[in-house]
């Protein structure tokens, strides 16, 4: 009698490992995590969920089944749940979490969505090192293509910068008329200039607290040899070992394009001009833009805008293109003293930060830098306030030299 | 149908030279009050323009057909101009010449319309002398419509003619003369990249190129005379479309004058002397200026320097009984203190020269018969050198590493990385040579009393080749690094210009007691010789009728003349394209094939894709000016009123216009793999890339049309005030178009590669400007002291600008990157919305009308006779002046701002 005693739990048990089912068993409750996704056609089986008693921190792992289900037997309580999807390298990629979850005495099924990592985390990247002003070869020449910007990982988890984008205002902040750009605020904004970074999605990894270098023509800008300058420009950036350049590669392109440095994707991107324009003085506030559409190439297409061209007088129209505000992840509205007027909404970037003596080109190249502050831990400081979280420093010896 | 007119041109001379007896009139030209003999003295007709000089001894004889009562006027250097009255059967004049002096009553400052059929100004030596030019251009200030310059000779302005604004076409298309032989720089060529085409990028550089002679370069000390005829010209002057300019060099005895100028921009120094060589044998002129002006002292950039030398012998010799004038006349100028430094040019070591000199020999032989079919033969020829050079040891920094462009022929090849700073060298060397030779004959005659005609025939010939070597530039250094490039010819290796010219003109004059008609009638042929067989210009005759036609009625009214003069003309006129816009070099494309800038150099790899483009267009014609003009003249009690209307219509002013083509070539774009060396071609990810490259071609694109009224009213005295008064002005309304579709080829990207399609928009855009301005003069003449006081006020009533929004913001049609051209519809857009980005759409205040309010400058100027021998004067321009602040299309506030400016001048006569 004990011996079939013995097998009819066996089979119960098996049961309730194997399946949520309302069979009551007062001893052993158990708790189903059933995960879906904001995204069609992700494969949900061999999902980690993790699980953290509130009451007694003890942790307790699973992985979901072809349906996406896991099933946790527990006593009863309150547990933290988190489902974290990775791929292949390790990285996080869909990321679910829910707090306070409780087990009462029947058996329970908790149903979370996962979301893609970025949209999950309540802080990805931010902008970090924004270097517009460039330098000057002796007293007369200019080093203009050596701009480029640095975006840091502030996460704590490694994070895929595929994808991500920059874009630059297509309104400025030194110019007294208005252009007929600030209508569209502030659900959206008006940029002149929107470049993404290539891959498929997980192939440019970004450790927590590393950065990624922008630049906009990734060589050493330190090799310009001359007549007067018999040593190189000792005030230029090395820019050989940057992450991504910005190449718009029209016909008559008179610069060069680094073959170990990707280019930004021009095919999911979108300029007003020939080339990568920033502004010597700041006055074209800079973002960084994660697209909340699967085809951003079809959304650029059909989000074109025709408007006069900023600092034109009026005389000439072109076309801008228009993103939603809430793309927008960061932000940092650069002004040269002579601002005039503000360009970014409030939700982007409260306030400013003055680039000083910049009075249009006659301010650039001072080898001005903005740079965001850090907190005493090192934490790089963001209140969404550029006057608070920015400062101006010399450009220093910051090079991103090939490795 | 024109060459019938010249037949009958040359019939009706032929038949009328029958018609008429000629008598003979001499007389002696001598000084007032001692009575010394005025060698070299000119003696006009003024009614037919018949004219001789006095011999060595002031003698002079004129054979005339006149047989009414006429009008001598009597001119010589330093002397005031005497018109006297002369009887029909009078056979001997002696007339008397008074020494310009603010002594006498006769004074005459302001431009003289002597011309009854036109509307031709002539401004004589007392004015020249009285308004102190620095320029030629100058003189423009003293005609209607005239605006003060800018008291400087930095800038190479363009010089306009009745218009408002300014233009290269009508600047290019001013012909000006020198003693009868035309002076022109179309041999000059700047063929480099970055400048094709263009005057000198650094307005500095005083090399002008398609915008006609750098009026700078003309002393106005040697002249004698300058008449500009902005309406109808005379037959005899061809390749111009503007206007022209007749300068008359200074000849005959004359004392030996010194003058200084100095103002806060300008130094002026000229010396000159007329002498005579012999009683009856010649006189010889010799003058020199030098010219100092910069906007600042320390500015030696900018600073204009220039000498110039002029000696102008004249000889009267009795051949057998034929008596000829004989003209050697040689002139030169040249740049000085060339060498042009500023801060950047010492600090980076470069070096810039800019040299401009010109040299002419001219020849000029009248022969005076007394023969049934012609009463005059003259020969005039002259050979012109012109160097103009600049060079420039110049520091290139580029903005980051640049290809360089070093293939001499099509397709791909390797290309190699520019330096991101080189010293490098360039040059442009125009040296052209002009030789000119004409003759031309002419016949007066009578047909009773009352009518008289004149007939002059003539053909030209002008042979104009560039000796220069060009741009001379290191390909492997280019010293304005682009995509776009030249290989540079020489100069000396295009052909020479050559034009051919005839003409014929005649001068028909009828007066009775109450009527008289003045007309010329003339009619020009032009052609083009020494052009490429597939040139559409080639063998091309141009034909060009003018003509001007006057009515004058006479009468009394209280015992003082009253005439009322009623005229109209018409005329065409042509300039002829320069060898820069006939030979224009090719351009070397070269678009980046594979860019394969490693930070490793030894792995570095350029590819370049050349394409030849030939931006020759045999196309290219004539721009034809088609002129009309209507006047009425008042005259009495020394009051005269002069009312002008003309129109004006340009259409094919040439213009260097960007052409697109489509191209195809291979784009290497990505690394496939790591590699240890430079890439291959297998190591690169690539395709095809279908583009659009440009070109700038030379078509008679630029459309100029000018309406307008000038007005002039002069009070020869008004004794109360002791002031002659001249009043003049113009409204001018003139519209600057190209004629031809513009195309648009927007620069943007779709999908990463370059937008597929050019749109060619058949409307276009015309500027308007609008000017209205009067000139008041008040010279206050106070004989008893020596003094002439000039007040001179210019009112600007209003200047207008607008562009008129006539321009369609879609394309008539477009084309592929096939080469294939579409007609561009609605349901093409519909079905491609990509067409929609061909679009051009401007902001409104683009077509918002600029006005500017009414301007006000008061200049005045002093000028005392302290003896015989010095005269000084003193000037202050813009004492008063009023510019008001006003708004542009734009709304933003604008002012012209100027200050006052002091200068004086010296003049001493020994």
């Amino acid at each position: 009698m004990k011996k079939w005693y013995f097998l009819f739990l066996m089979c119960v048990m098996a049961l309730g490992f194997t399946a949520c089912s309302n069979d009551d068993d007062e001893t052993l409750p158990q708790l189903c995590v059933v995960l879906d996704c904001s995204q069609e056609d992700v494969d949900l089986s061999g999902i980690e969920v993790s699980l953290q008693s509130v009451q007694t921190q003890q942790k307790d792992k699973a992985l979901t089944d072809a349906a996406g289900k896991a099933v946790f037997t527990l006593p009863l309580g309150q547990y933290h749940l988190t489902a974290e999807k990775k791929d292949e390298k390790g990285v996080t990629i869909f990321y679910a979490s829910k707090e306070n979850v409780t087990l009462k005495e029947s058996n329970q099924e908790v149903h979370m969505t996962m979301l893609p990592i970025s949209e999950t985390l309540d802080k990805t990247f931010l902008l970090n090192e924004l270097y517009f002003n460039c330098s000057k070869v002796g007293d007369w020449g200019s080093s203009m293509y050596e701009s480029y910007l640095t975006i840091t990982n502030v996460s704590d988890k490694s994070l895929y910068a595929d994808g991500l984008a920059i874009a630059v205002s297509g309104d400025y902040n030194d110019e007294a008329t208005l252009s007929g750009k600030e209508k569209y605020l502030p659900e959206n904004i008006v940029v002149s200039q929107y470049y993404t970074i290539p891959g498929n999605g997980s192939e440019y990894l970004v450790e927590p607290g590393k950065s990624i270098v922008i630049a906009h023509s990734a060589i050493n800008h330190k090799e310009n040899v001359g007549p007067m300058t018999p040593e190189g420009n000792p005030n230029a950036r090395d820019l050989s070992g940057a992450d991504f350049e910005i190449f718009v590669p029209h016909e008559y392109v008179m610069t060069v394009d680094n073959p170990e440095v990707p280019n930004m994707d021009m095919s999911k991107s979108f300029t007003t001009f020939q080339a990568f324009q920033w502004g010597y003085t700041g006055y074209a506030p800079m973002m960084l833009v994660r697209a909340k559409t699967d085809d951003i190439a079809t959304y650029i297409k059909e989000n074109l805008k025709n408007m006069e061209v900023t600092g034109s007088g009026g005389s000439m129209h072109q076309d801008y293109l228009v993103i939603p505000t809430e793309w927008v992840i960061d932000g940092c509205e650069t002004a040269p003293q002579d601002f005039v007027r503000k360009v970014l909404p409030a939700s982007i970037d409260r306030t400013r930060i003055n680039v000083p003596d910049a009075n249009r080109m006659m301010g650039g190249f001072k080898q001005i830098l903005v740079v965001r502050k850090a907190d005493a831990d090192g934490k790089l400081i963001d209140t969404n306030d550029s006057a608070n979280d920015f400062e101006v420093t010399e450009v220093g010896d910051r090079h991103y030299p090939k490795k | 149908m024109l060459q019938r007119i010249i037949l009958c041109l040359v019939l009706l001379s032929c038949s009328l030279s029958a018609v008429g007896q000629r008598h003979k009139l001499s007389g002696t030209v001598c000084t007032s009050p001692d009575s010394i003999p005025v060698a070299f003295a000119q003696v006009k007709i003024a009614e037919t323009c018949e004219s001789v000089v006095t011999d060595g001894r002031g003698h002079y004889e004129l054979s005339t057909h006149m047989r009414r009562d006429y009008h001598l006027r009597v001119s010589a250097m330093g002397y005031i101009t005497q018109k006297v009255a002369v009887k029909a059967d009078c056979v001997h004049k002696d007339v008397l010449l008074l020494e310009q002096s603010y002594a006498l009553k006769d004074v005459v400052v302001t431009a003289k319309y002597e011309d009854k059929a036109g509307s031709a100004a002539t401004v004589g030596q007392e004015a020249l002398e009285y308004i102190q030019p620095t320029s030629l251009k100058d003189i423009f200030t003293l005609l209607p419509g005239g605006k003060m310059g800018s008291n400087n000779m930095q800038s190479g302005a363009l010089t306009t003619s009745r218009q408002a604004g300014a233009d290269k076409s009508t600047s290019f298309g001013m012909g000006i003369t020198i003693n009868g032989i035309p002076l022109n720089n179309d041999g000059m060529r700047v063929q480099l990249s970055g400048l094709t085409g263009q005057s000198a990028m650094d307005a500095n550089a005083n090399v002008t190129v398609n915008r006609g002679v750098d009026m700078r370069t003309i002393s106005t000390d040697h002249i004698e005379t300058v008449t500009v005829t902005r309406g109808i010209s005379s037959a005899a002057d061809g390749n111009l479309s503007s206007g022209s300019v007749n300068v008359r060099i200074k000849q005959g005895r004359s004392p030996l004058r010194m003058r200084v100028k100095f103002d806060p921009k300008n130094k002026l120094f000229y010396v000159g002397k007329g002498f005579s060589l012999g009683k009856r044998g010649a006189s010889v002129y010799v003058g020199a200026d030098v010219v100092n002006s910069a906007s600042r002292i320390e500015d030696r950039r900018g600073a204009y320097n220039r000498i110039t030398g002029q000696v102008n012998l004249t000889q009267q010799i009795d051949l057998n009984g034929t008596k000829m004038d004989a003209n050697l006349s040689a002139s030169g100028v040249t740049s000085f203190n060339n060498k042009k430094t500023d801060d950047k040019t010492r600090e980076l070591n470069e070096h810039y020269s800019t040299k401009y000199s010109r040299f002419m020999l001219s020849t000029r032989e009248a022969f005076y018969f007394d023969h049934k079919w012609m009463d005059q033969l003259e020969l005039t020829a002259a050979v012109n050198y012109t160097s103009n050079v600049l060079k420039h040891d110049k520091y290139v920094m580029n903005t980051s590493v640049t290809p360089a462009p070093v293939a001499s022929a099509e397709g791909e090849h390797e290309g190699q990385y520019l330096p991101k700073s080189y010293m490098t060298y360039y040059e442009l060397d125009n040296q052209p040579i002009n030789s000119y030779a004409r003759l031309k004959m002419k016949k007066y005659g009578n047909w009773g009393e009352r009518f008289n005609y004149s007939v002059l025939l003539g053909a030209s010939y002008d042979y104009t080749k560039n000796i220069g070597d060009g741009a001379i530039t290191d390909p492997q250094r280019p010293p304005f690094p682009s995509s776009n490039y030249i290989r540079p010819r020489k100069n000396k290796d295009i052909p020479s210009l050559q034009h051919q010219a005839s003409f014929a003109e005649t001068k028909l004059t009828y007066k009775s007691q109450h009527h008289e008609w003045n007309a010329s009638l003339g009619v020009r042929q032009v052609m083009m010789l020494n052009l490429p067989k597939n040139y559409e210009l080639r063998g091309k005759l141009l034909f060009e009728p003018r003509m001007n036609v006057a009515y004058s009625h006479h009468s009394e009214w209280r015992g003082d003349a009253v005439v009322h003069t009623l005229r109209g003309g018409y005329g065409v006129e042509n300039k002829l394209p320069s060898a820069d816009y006939l030979y224009p070099d090719k351009v070397y494309r070269d678009l980046i094939a594979m860019n394969a800038y490693f930070t490793d150099p030894a792995k570095r790899r350029l590819i370049m894709h050349t394409k030849i483009l030939d931006p020759v267009n045999p196309n290219v014609r004539e721009n034809k000016n088609k002129k009309w003009e209507v006047g009425y003249d008042f005259e009495f009690r020394g009051l005269s009123v002069s009312l002008t209307g003309f129109g004006e219509e340009m259409r094919g002013g040439v213009q260097y216009f960007t052409e697109y083509q489509p191209f195809r070539y291979m784009y290497y774009y990505a690394l496939k793999h790591p590699v240890d060396g430079p890439p291959s071609r297998e190591d690169y990810e690539h395709e095809v890339r279908d583009v659009f490259i440009d070109k700038r071609v030379p078509m008679n694109s630029a459309s100029v049309k000018k309406r307008g009224v000038e007005y002039r009213l002069h009070i020869k005295e008004i004794a109360a005030l002791r002031s002659e008064i001249e009043i003049n002005g113009a409204y001018y309304r003139t519209a600057y178009s190209n004629g031809v579709p513009v195309s648009y080829y927007p620069s943007i990207l779709v999908d990463g590669v370059m937008y597929p399609y050019v749109g060619y928009f058949d409307s276009y855009e015309t500027h308007y400007r609008t000017d209205f301005n009067t000139n008041v003069w008040v010279h206050t003449h106070l004989p008893k002291w020596k003094l002439l006081m000039t007040n001179f006020v210019q009112m600007i009533w209003t200047q207008r600008s607008y562009l008129s929004d006539t321009s369609d913001a879609f394309p008539s049609y477009y084309m592929d990157l096939n080469g294939e051209k579409h007609q561009f519809t609605p349901e093409a857009l519909a079905k491609n919305p990509l067409l929609g980005r061909m679009e051009r759409t401007f902001n409104s205040a683009r077509y918002e009308e600029t006005v500017m309010p009414f301007a006000l400058a008061w200049n005045v100027k002093l000028t005392k006779e302290i003896n015989k021998h010095i005269r000084l004067s003193f000037f202050a321009d813009e004492i008063v002046s009023v510019h008001p602040k006003y708004k542009n299309a734009f709304k933003k506030t604008k002012r012209v701002w100027s200050r006052p400016f002091f200068g004086a001048e010296m003049t001493v006569s020994l």
